[in-house]
């Protein structure tokens, strides 16, 4: 048992699959294990104001209603915690705007809406990396993210390249952290946790063009947002 | 604007491949349901015709993703009220030996998500025209879970939700599911109806539209409430109470229109552990939800074995991912563990989606 009180910790959805919130729950001695250090509930809109330690926001807002229940959220919360593609670049729920500058972009994302605190990406996201991020913050540290790219462990797995193989695949713009799940799975990469800091968009386009069209490139870099988005 | 219109208006102007991708993005309880109703949609379109192993693999899945929601849905939500506990926490502190067997059987089908699709939420494997890799020692992989026995954890199941007294309504609704000659269709087949309706694959648009799904019996609410007023009077039994039909025009589908309209697909084993418990075969009370629910878990427990079993027998070819050999439009219908899902497309002459609709069908 820790030595320090438990923390509040609550949750709330936007536009989403509710898929990232099952990530939390998914492996049931995790989930009681984080019990030991947080008091864990839904975060009600309607409640009557209650301050948390930390509020996970999983989904991207869609509605004026979401966009006030994150402003809400961010009033009521020390610690707000992006969780998923869908809090993180808009997701599979974001219209088809890639590389749009963000001036023309019809929708907000939800760290341009309110400051968001920390990411967890992914879609869905991975759990022993949220377990990581949450027990980091419990224990005052901050939690920081791998840099690298997919490639870097996506090598490590022994995978033959999908480039190599005149396959697309966007590893290696992408941030690592999910163990290259997708190419282990015979998969490509398709950038779910979003742009690795420095990614070279250009670059990556050029690589990609004697394997697919530009066209269709873009639309690959839009499946789950934007993937320019700032990190 | 629902989940699922909003994947299918971000699906348009992009390439086929994506739809199964994004469409099991709609809701993590039916991933796989939207996913393989988007690969078979655009499979339809492509003119795919997809292996037989392609398709055991994938009825896998879909039978696992049954038992996962159905599991939880009886376990987490229906069994505390039944036993007048607040919450599933509560379940687990009351009653670890029901709560146990919820979690091995989630464990169960999570290890068959995981081995096949590459993942317990949204498969990566699973693509138009196949499987990007396949599991060459499934039934390895799942061994660990097979030794909790689940078809022992699922009769244990059958017999706990057939020894409730459910409440009684007058309601007398028309079921619709979809349906094969011989097996109980969940993967493939023609939507039927009560009244005696068939819906061909390009029909599937015409049912989603045609048909109403409203809300005919909360069973949950009235289970709520009646577990409320037990705890006040603990004399009070729950078959004393009548549930009032909300809707006697309701069409329903799911676990109970399943049952209905296709039991007698069902395996020897299946059909055996039923007459033991003289469960009847026609079972109109939609309350009776939570009873067709667990006859499901049962038998896609003993269905998933079976193909189990018959994986490490045969063994699992690695096949290549069918290509398309044009492009057009096309249609499906999937089951899910709470109805039926529809997926349509059309396509441009390079793969470009023109058009695409999703139903997601149940009774809320
Ligand atoms: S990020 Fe993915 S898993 Fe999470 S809510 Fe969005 S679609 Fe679902
Ligand atoms: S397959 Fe993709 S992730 Fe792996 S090394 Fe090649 S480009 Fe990088
Ligand atoms: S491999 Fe790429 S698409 Fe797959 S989970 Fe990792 S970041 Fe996401």
């Amino acid at each position: 048992m820790p030595i320090n009180p438990k923390k509040s910790l609550a949750t709330f959805s936007l536009t989403s699959c509710g898929g990232c919130l099952e990530v939390l729950n998914e492996n049931t001695n995790r989930y009681s294990g984080l019990q030991n250090f947080y008091e864990i509930e839904r975060f009600l809109p309607n409640k009557i104001e209650k301050k948390y330690d930390i509020v996970i926001i999983e989904g991207h807002p869609l509605t004026e209603k979401q966009i006030g229940s994150a402003k809400l959220i961010r009033r009521q919360a020390k610690i707000v915690v992006a969780l998923g593609s869908c809090a993180h670049i808009g997701g599979v729920y974001d219209e088809m705007v890639t590389l749009l500058p963000k001036e023309k972009r019809a929708r907000k994302l939800l760290s341009e809406i309110v400051r968001v605190d920390y990411i967890v990406p992914g879609c869905p996201p991975d759990q022993a990396e949220l377990t990581r991020c949450l027990m980091d913050l419990y224990w005052g540290k901050i939690f920081c993210l791998p840099d690298l790219a997919v490639c870097f462990e996506c090598r490590q797995n022994e995978n033959v390249c999908l480039i190599k193989k005149n396959k697309l695949c966007l590893g290696p713009i992408t941030r690592m952290g999910c163990n290259s799940i997708c190419v282990n799975n015979g998969e490509a990469c398709l950038g779910c946790r979003g742009l690795k800091p420095d990614a070279n968009i250009r670059k990556m386009t050029e690589i990609l063009k004697p394997i697919i069209p530009e066209f269709e490139a873009k639309k690959i870099m839009s499946i789950f947002g934007n993937l320019d988005a700032k990190q | 604007m629902q989940n699922n219109k909003l994947i299918a208006t971000n699906l348009i102007g992009r390439p086929y491949w994506q739809a199964p991708i994004m469409a099991a993005r709609i809701d993590c309880d039916n991933s796989v349901a939207h996913n393989i109703a988007a690969a078979k949609a655009i499979e339809s379109a492509c003119r795919i015709e997809v292996s037989s192993q392609t398709k055991k693999l994938r009825e896998l899945i879909l039978a696992a993703e049954i038992i996962k929601n159905h599991t939880f849905d009886l376990y987490f939500d229906v069994l505390p009220d039944f036993l007048g506990l607040d919450s599933a926490s509560e379940l687990s502190k009351n009653h670890p030996d029901l709560y146990k067997n919820a979690t091995k059987l989630q464990k169960f089908t999570d290890q068959i998500l995981i081995s096949v699709g590459g993942r317990a939420i949204h498969p990566i494997t699973s693509v138009v025209g196949g499987f990007k890799s396949y599991p060459t020692h499934l039934d390895g992989d799942v061994s660990l879970q097979r030794e909790a026995s689940p078809d022992m954890l699922a009769a244990e199941t059958l017999r706990l939700f057939s020894s409730f007294d459910l409440p009684v309504s007058k309601l007398q609704p028309d079921f619709a599911a979809l349906h094969m000659d011989k097996e109980y269709a969940c993967y493939d087949g023609e939507i039927w109806t009560s009244k005696g309706e068939l819906y061909t694959e390009d029909k599937f648009l015409e049912f989603a539209h045609e048909q109403s799904f409203p809300p005919c019996i909360r069973v949950r609410d009235k289970l709520r409430r009646e577990s409320m007023k037990r705890r006040m009077d603990p004399r009070a039994s729950l078959s004393s109470h009548t549930a009032e039909p909300e809707d006697d025009k309701a069409i329903v589908v799911g676990a109970l229109a399943r049952y209905n309209l296709n039991q007698s697909h069902f395996d020897e084993k299946t059909k055996k552990i039923l007459s033991e418990l003289k469960i009847e075969k026609k079972i109109e009370n939609p309350t009776a939800l939570i009873l067709a629910k667990a006859i499901e878990i049962y038998y896609f427990v003993i269905l998933s074995i079976e193909i189990l079993s018959h994986s490490a027998k045969a063994g699992i070819k690695d096949e290549h991912v069918i290509p398309p050999r044009k492009f057009s439009s096309g249609s499906s219908a999937v089951e899910s563990a709470s109805g039926i899902v529809v997926h349509s497309c059309e396509l441009d002459k390079d793969g470009i989606i023109l058009k695409y609709e999703i139903d997601a069908l149940n009774n809320p």
